[in-house]
């Protein structure tokens, strides 16, 4: 032990020698009481000197337990520093205890806070499905719509061009059956007749002048339609043409319909039917008396024909010459309805949007 | 009679009853065009050199062809001749029989007369020749005359179906006229009345009011 303390002595290892005095004087406590407080005090000494409580401690324990005299001196310095250095623990407890607190209560906090953000991310998840749901259906539905859309135009369309190759149809005929027969006829006429004679000469002008009011005629029935201004008064006109010794037209309210609110092609498809109804009227009808009338609210137009002639056989009559004028009016999403007996006159309801 | 005459019309043969009829009235100084900007210029420039024209006989529709024109109706150039030379007469020759547009070109563009294309146009070109050579009247020809008459209309309106109505449900021509004039409706007098019933008739050949209202109820106006 001597050795080990020479050793340390000459490395100056300072613990190394309080290690070695404390031992030595642990040593000479039972034997040489003397010497183990030389050694206790020397160990004392130094530990003040590198501020090592424990080591002073311990050096002082053994002091009081060895010496008699000092003793009181010795077990105060021992109290005092064990209170001191114990409060100083004691703090330092305290201190480490309130950082292990928080540190658990951050733990939690953490844990708490992690929870919610997965929450979060659950509820992000769950509304980005609802997104992705919801864009989907979108998608879907404006799909759908669109082919519906598509579909439905081609319908429109289709009933469009039906429209249109009827109406040439229509004209072709008019053209064979009313003109081309008078033009026939009348080249025979001139082939066979002297036309020098006056009587012969007027009787061909007669021909001719009826075959080229035809033509006005199926012009006319064909003509370009005016959507503009005069849309309401070129249709009072054109009603009014029917208007003759034997018939009379009654119009009501024609007017009164906002007609610069109706649809361009609307307003000819209008124009149109109109024209078809007083030209079967004419032809096969015999009325004295037919109203056209005209009602019209926000978004609807009205329009009742009636005629007081000799009506018709309502399944006979739709083959026919009502095909023409239903499509039209399909075609602008109107609805027609036909009404007639024999001998019970003509009604003719006809419903659009504007 | 007329000095110097320009004629606005698209046929490829020069229209016989126009050059019959010309010929007639010994007017040799005719000029044509077949397109209705050709003609506005001729019309411009003889302003020009200063030999204008005293006569336009017009056509109004003309066939659209290759050739891009600014003026492309009859109409139109009646209405800027109109403008540009006021004081030449105009005639206006086509097969057109719509009132409006005859009423339009009477009013808007005053025109001198109007010959419809037809059995009679020669007789008519003269008699308009004569007319409006001499004089500022005017003349239309017989078969659309009714086109500058208010005439040929058979229209009734919302205070003729009350009329109707109230007659079918018993009320008097007198009662009719005193609720009339408590709502305030116009017109209400005594003699309006008498009128209306009277128009009503004619218009759907009724006998009498009997007669009138039981029309109407077939015809599904009241």
């Amino acid at each position: 032990m001597q050795e080990g303390l020479k050793i340390r002595n000459g490395a100056q290892d300072l613990y190394g020698i309080i290690g070695s005095n404390l031992h030595l004087a642990q040593y000479y406590s039972k034997s040489n009481i003397q010497k183990s407080n030389e050694y206790a005090t020397k160990a004392y000494e130094i530990a003040t000197k590198l501020r090592s409580i424990d080591e002073r401690l311990k050096a002082l324990s053994f002091l009081i337990s060895n010496d008699s005299e000092a003793q009181n001196a010795y077990a105060q310095k021992f109290i005092f520093l064990n209170d001191s250095i114990i409060k100083v623990r004691n703090n330092f407890k305290n201190k480490f205890a309130r950082i292990k607190y928080d540190s658990k209560k951050e733990k939690e906090e953490n844990q708490k806070l992690r929870l919610e953000n997965v929450e979060n991310e659950v509820a992000l998840q769950k509304a980005e499905n609802q997104k992705i749901l919801f864009l989907s259906g979108f998608i879907i539905l404006c799909i759908v719509l669109f082919f519906v859309k598509k579909n439905h135009q081609n319908k429109t369309r289709a009933i469009k061009l039906k429209t249109a190759y009827d109406t040439e149809t229509r004209i072709a005929k008019d053209i064979h059956d009313e003109l081309a027969n008078d033009v026939f006829n009348t080249i025979t006429f001139t082939q066979t007749q002297p036309l020098e004679i006056e009587n012969t000469k007027e009787t061909l002008i007669q021909k001719l002048d009826h075959i080229y009011a035809r033509v006005r005629g199926i012009s006319r029935e064909n003509n370009t339609i005016d959507t503009k201004t005069n849309f309401a008064s070129n249709l009072k006109e054109m009603l009014s043409t029917y208007n003759s010794d034997h018939t009379n037209v009654i119009i009501n309210n024609i007017e009164k319909v906002n007609w610069h609110l109706v649809d361009e092609f609307k307003k000819v498809t209008i124009h149109r039917i109109l024209q078809e109804l007083m030209v079967n009227m004419k032809k096969h009808s015999q009325a004295s008396l037919v109203v056209v009338k005209f009602e019209s609210n926000g978004k609807t137009v009205f329009i009742d024909y009636t005629d007081n002639g000799k009506g018709a056989d309502k399944n006979k009559i739709i083959k026919n010459g009502m095909q023409n004028m239903e499509n039209r009016i399909l075609a602008i999403k109107g609805t027609i309805t036909f009404d007639t007996k024999p001998d019970k006159g003509f009604k003719v309801k006809i419903t659009m949007s504007k | 009679m007329f000095k110097k005459v320009i004629i606005a019309e698209d046929f490829e043969e020069f229209n016989l009853a126009v050059q019959q009829t010309l010929n007639n009235f010994n007017i040799v100084n005719f000029q044509h065009a077949k397109y209705c900007d050709d003609a506005f210029l001729k019309i411009r420039k003889a302003i020009q050199d200063n030999e204008p024209y005293d006569l336009l006989i017009s056509d109004l529709s003309f066939k659209k062809d290759h050739r891009e024109v600014k003026i492309g109706s009859g109409d139109e150039l009646i209405q800027k001749v109109r403008e540009l030379q006021p004081e030449i007469k105009i005639i206006a020759y086509s097969i057109e029989d719509k009132s409006a547009r005859i009423k339009s070109l009477f009013e808007d563009s005053e025109i001198n007369a109007f010959v419809l294309k037809g059995r009679n146009s020669i007789e008519d070109l003269k008699k308009a020749l004569t007319i409006i050579s001499a004089s500022d009247q005017k003349f239309i020809s017989q078969e659309v005359a009714s086109a500058l008459q208010e005439k040929g209309n058979y229209e009734i309106d919302d205070v003729d179906i009350k009329i109707l109505k109230y007659l079918s449900d018993g009320t008097s021509q007198d009662e009719i006229i005193e609720i009339f004039k408590s709502s305030d409706i116009k017109p209400n007098s005594k003699s309006a009345m008498e009128k209306r019933l009277a128009k009503l008739k004619d218009f759907f050949k009724a006998n009498n009011t009997i007669h009138l209202v039981s029309i109407t109820k077939d015809m599904g106006i009241i």
